[in-house]
């Protein structure tokens, strides 16, 4: 593979481009929207911490084995199981987004060890990757090998042949100390007065990518947070089984699965959140 | 229609779901407000991330396809899962927040109002469980109000039944103004186990 690439390395280098775009940026903005930046910049750089959002089953396959499986990590553990190539696995798991999903770790050293997450100032973040938002702590980003990404690497820096668009990575991407600055500039022009900034920068519409090789640990991590919707409606259906109403099997298999990680949270100490 | 299930993750029955050539992210309890739409450049990092397996597979309609993603997640499902959530509910309902109890007891309310009072009763006699009810005077205070009030549904229903029955035998009594019509009515009351009531 020609083009492989080292990505923090790569992080590293773009860091004074990012710094010099969002000095730019406050000598050109107007006072009010030079105010604005700085604070959010600031918000960014003291209270960003990197998020994950699972699923409730696989939050708790997490704090069972005490880490996360990529999909790479995943085939291999599958094949020791099958005596089948993990690429096997792979093909069967992406199905027919195999080559885009595996073009883009296949470009970096060490990629297929790459896991994913997104920069978070508080709420739920990508919602639909997965209803439980856990937030790590702050010792996550002394994390040697963490980067930012501008946006999301396989939606936008891989092409629909399957190419990584290394150009434009090259000049979009952060190591932590520059985080702030690439999230600045990147809502440069969105970033409203106050209030919901933390949806700005990371929902299912849109993040800020964190890249890091090496799953996250359990000990990692500082709190999950839960949508109140969907907690209501667990609650709700706790009491309509406990008196008798009808509940289908797969919702009674729901609030096993949330009652399990409600306890395996408070075994752990790990506070839940409903926002 | 074009519908096709196109990757799932049994456990749970979270999916990505096409319908001419749109795509969906689809998950439990599937509300219609639930439906993510995908951009097909998303499909990949949705698949790894929440972690889904490819399964295409045409379905006729949602419903058919919702019953088979809920009949996976029961058949992958430990038996242990269906039988714990009883105690699962137990669990969550005893850790209920203040505001979730004022959900409930208001919901309850509203039950009671639909005339549903055995279950609001039952449901009562679980929250009069929890802890954080007992010690909060005013949920306290809302939930044996609600009890009052289905206890005196209970009552007035059962003084009903009484009515229609002493009402029920009195015009059978005319109907069975022959002697051995009379003895029949007797035999039968002593068959059913039923006491023959005397005055009105």
């Amino acid at each position: 593979m020609s083009d492989v690439v080292d990505l923090f390395d790569l992080a590293k280098n773009n860091d004074p481009r990012l710094e010099e775009n969002f000095q730019r940026l406050l000598e050109t903005a107007s006072e009010a929207a030079r105010v604005k930046l700085r604070e959010f910049a600031t918000l960014v750089e003291h209270s960003g911490f990197v998020s994950l959002n699972l699923r409730i089953v696989s939050l708790l396959a997490f704090l069972d084995s005490g880490r996360q499986w990529n999909v790479f990590e995943w085939a291999e553990a599958e094949s020791e199981v099958s005596g089948r190539e993990a690429d096997d696995h792979l093909r069967e798991r992406l199905g027919v987004w195999y080559p885009k999903r595996t073009a883009f770790e296949d470009s970096f050293v060490g990629g297929r060890e790459f896991h994913y997450g997104a920069l978070n100032i508080g709420g739920l973040g990508a919602k639909r990757y997965g209803t439980c938002c856990a937030v790590t702590l702050q010792r996550f980003l002394d994390r040697e090998r963490l980067v930012f990404l501008h946006s999301d690497s396989l939606r936008d820096f891989v092409d629909e042949h399957a190419r990584v668009l290394h150009d434009v990575l090259r000049v979009s991407v952060a190591s932590k100390g520059s985080h702030h600055h690439l999230a600045a500039t990147k809502h440069a022009e969105d970033c409203p007065e106050s209030g919901d900034w933390h949806r700005m920068l990371c929902s299912s519409a849109g993040y800020v990518e964190a890249i890091f090789r090496g799953s996250a640990t359990v000990d990692e991590l500082g709190v999950v947070r839960f949508p109140k919707s969907e907690y209501d409606e667990i609650q709700d259906l706790t009491l309509g089984i406990l008196i008798g109403d009808t509940v289908k099997d797969a919702d009674r298999i729901r609030v096993t699965q949330f009652g399990k990680l409600t306890q395996q949270l408070e075994t752990r100490s790990i506070p839940l959140e409903v926002l | 229609m074009a519908l096709q299930l196109e990757a799932l993750a049994s456990e749970d029955g979270w999916a990505v779901v096409s319908k001419d050539n749109e795509y969906f992210l689809v998950r439990p309890p599937y509300l219609l407000s639930q439906r993510q739409e995908l951009m097909v450049d998303e499909i990949p990092r949705v698949i790894e991330e929440v972690g889904l397996i490819a399964d295409q597979r045409p379905f006729d309609s949602w419903k058919q396809l919702i019953e088979h993603l809920e009949r996976t997640m029961v058949e992958v499902a430990t038996p242990e899962a269906l039988e714990k959530a009883v105690e699962a509910s137990q669990q969550l309902l005893s850790k209920a927040s203040k505001e979730d109890l004022e959900r409930h007891l208001e919901q309850l309310e509203d039950r009671l109002k639909r005339g549903e009072w055995r279950k609001v009763w039952r449901a009562l006699t679980v929250l009069m469980g929890i802890d954080r009810l007992i010690d909060d005077g005013a949920l306290y205070a809302k939930c044996r109000d609600l009890m009052v009030r289905c206890q005196n549904i209970e009552s007035t229903q059962l003084r009903s039944r009484s009515r229609i029955v002493k009402h029920s035998i009195h015009d059978n009594w005319f109907r069975y103004t022959e002697p051995e019509a009379l003895e029949d009515f007797k035999r039968a009351l002593v068959d059913r186990r039923q006491i023959l009531t005397v005055g009105r």
